[in-house]
């Protein structure tokens, strides 16, 4: 046959190819074969008819948490089960982990990940600041050399550098970002907006946001635009600070970043009534906000849907925007011929939707984004959006009984591991994560054990769900003697 | 606000807003502490995750724990114990209505 699959009878809307009307999109091969009336679905294995739906390039998250505490069980809960072949890691790894983190999931999961590095060589870090002090947090002595190697290793998925500004941290991510961005030649990724102060000002210090703003380069990107908290892009009076138009004149891009924290109607706003209209949408989902306010992709380009913006302009900025600013328009953002068959199908629901920000505030609208299938490479697979929400997915916990749920799980090999690494924790500071993920390292080179399996059984030991927390960091969040107990019990 | 002294027990004004959205805030000794129905019962927890001072009246609820929304810190309302980082606590309260009032009553951790 000409093709493996048709999608016929839908709405195509691809506004980097100026599409935008009912027609058919052809697949063979795992790429895209052809978009048009021409298309004879009698010459296809398969035809999807996708009357009364929209087709549109597979989406683009371009900022989520796939990695480390804050992410998800599996990662295909937020990726292709929600309509979003590819997405972007944001800064759930670093220099000492990336390598980790790739490596557990590539070939495992259907959605294609990419990744931004944290600024600090851990990755996002959520354990005690105590720890922290000891362990990774010293961003003035950036391991340079380190951030080399691995982004040169990787520059295939790493592309930006993820730096932050927030108020009580003062400059010292800003400048390891720059020092990293420097060596290595990737964007730097610019989280602004005050987390973990209620969004008040902390006392005695002043916002950073200004200074930072004009620190950026064109092809940089700030993320959270949308943000109510303190330190976000407004002054006092509402209006947006010259720094900010100035940086978007020269070329810096902005991103939504939606989260659990980081968008509030009132921002919103005000940033939109002064033109400020972000390049691209992302959801920034976690298991924070699964449950909401975030929800998924499709829910946050439903919002923008309702208040402000075209679906012409949400699915350009889900689809070819963070494609070209990653670089990656050569592959995806597009229903190009020739580029990987990555489609997105959805409907559009009419009725009465609640949209909530991340600060209490509500809003009623009457439509909401449906994804119904998106083709990965070529292959189909239905949305299923209750898999994202089961607890055991969105919820980094230890194990409450005595016996892990999934540790009958293990074969020999893996039981085997669990008891040597364990003897090997016996006199590990365990108050040093990077020292304990180097004995883990050390134990699966000794024992040539794969290292997908010699994880998976750590965590099948050790928590309720696996997790793909780098071993050395969530070890170091666990409890020593029970660890020991739980690896020598295997 | 009155204290009970020597208990580490708090009176309180019965916080409304409790009723309709089953979580209120209120203050006790200049601390903000969230105050939740988790089923049939009220449990109170200080409003700042020890952490990074995460708002945990922002923070998911489930089962008989709550996740701060910033770091994923999840804390038993029972205990105070973080269930998923070892050696941390929060400050948790046993809750009555007495007298159209809210009996906090501390637990201490740790």
């Amino acid at each position: 046959m000409r093709y493996d699959l048709v999608i016929r009878g839908g709405h195509v809307l691809d506004p980097a190819l100026g599409i935008d009307r009912i027609t058919s999109v052809a697949v063979k091969d795992n790429k895209i074969a052809a978009v048009g009336d021409e298309i004879d679905a009698n010459e296809s294995e398969r035809v999807i008819d996708a009357s009364g739906q929209y087709v549109t390039p597979g989406w683009f998250d371009m900022h989520v948490h796939a990695y480390s505490h804050l992410a998800f069980s599996h990662p295909d809960t937020i990726g292709v089960l929600q309509g979003v072949p590819t997405m972007l890691d944001a800064g759930g790894a670093g220099a000492w982990t990336y390598d980790d983190c790739r490596a557990y999931w590539e070939g495992r999961c259907k959605t294609d990940i990419f990744a931004f590095v944290m600024y600090n060589a851990a990755g996002i870090y959520t354990g005690s600041q105590a720890i922290l002090d000891v362990e990774t947090n010293n961003a003035l002595e950036v391991p340079v050399e380190d951030w080399k190697d691995v982004i040169g290793r990787n520059i295939d998925r790493i592309k930006m550098v993820k730096s932050a500004a927030i108020t009580r941290l003062g400059f010292t991510p800003v400048a390891a970002a720059q020092q990293i961005s420097e060596a290595s030649g990737v964007p730097i990724y610019m989280h602004v907006g005050d987390i973990g102060d209620f969004g008040n000002q902390p006392k005695h210090m002043t916002i950073i946001t200004r200074e930072v703003m004009d620190m950026l380069r064109p092809g940089d990107i700030v993320t959270h635009v949308y943000t109510g908290n303190w330190g976000n892009l407004l002054d006092d009076r509402g209006n947006v600070y010259p720094e900010v138009v100035a940086a978007r004149k020269r070329g810096v891009l902005f991103d939504v970043g939606f989260g659990g924290l980081n968008f509030g109607f009132e921002a919103y706003d005000k940033l939109l009534h002064q033109g400020i209209v972000t390049d691209v949408i992302s959801s920034d989902l976690q298991g924070v906000n699964i449950t909401g306010p975030a929800h998924s992709l499709a829910h946050v380009m439903s919002l923008f849907l309702n208040f402000g913006l075209t679906l012409k302009d949400v699915v350009e900025r889900v689809t070819i925007n963070p494609a070209k600013s990653q670089g990656l328009d050569h592959m995806i953002g597009s229903l190009t011929a020739g580029y990987p068959a990555r489609i997105t199908v959805f409907g559009i629901e009419e009725g009465e939707y609640t949209f909530r920000d991340c600060e209490g505030g509500k809003r009623t609208g009457s439509r909401m984004i449906r994804p119904q299938f998106c083709v990965m490479d070529g292959e189909v697979i239905e949305s299923d959006f209750e898999a994202g929400t089961v607890q055991e997915n969105w919820s980094f916990m230890p194990a409450m009984e005595d016996i892990a749920p999934n540790a009958g799980a293990l074969d020999g090999e893996q039981r085997e591991f669990a008891h040597a690494l364990a003897d090997d924790y016996k006199n590990a500071n365990w108050n040093d994560g990077r020292g304990l993920h180097s004995i883990f390292k050390q134990r699966i080179e000794s024992t040539g054990i794969d290292a997908r399996r010699a994880s998976d059984a750590v965590y099948d030991l050790l928590l309720e769900s696996r997790f793909c927390v780098p071993m050395g960091w969530m070890l170091n969040g666990l409890e020593k003697d029970e660890t020991l107990r739980r690896l020598t019990a295997a | 606000m009155s204290t009970e002294s020597g208990t580490q027990a708090y009176r309180v004004p019965y916080p409304p807003e409790l009723d309709k959205d089953d979580l209120a805030i209120v203050e006790v000794e200049g601390r903000e502490v969230v105050v939740l129905k988790v089923g049939d019962e009220l449990r109170a927890i200080d409003r700042e995750c020890p952490h990074e001072l995460g708002d945990l009246g922002e923070g998911l609820l489930f089962g008989k724990n709550i996740k701060c929304p910033v770091h994923g810190w999840i804390f038993d309302l029972s205990t105070g114990r973080c269930l998923n980082q070892r050696g941390q606590w929060a400050p948790v309260y046993d809750v009555a209505v007495e007298d159209g009032a809210l009996r906090l009553h501390e637990i201490s951790g740790g």
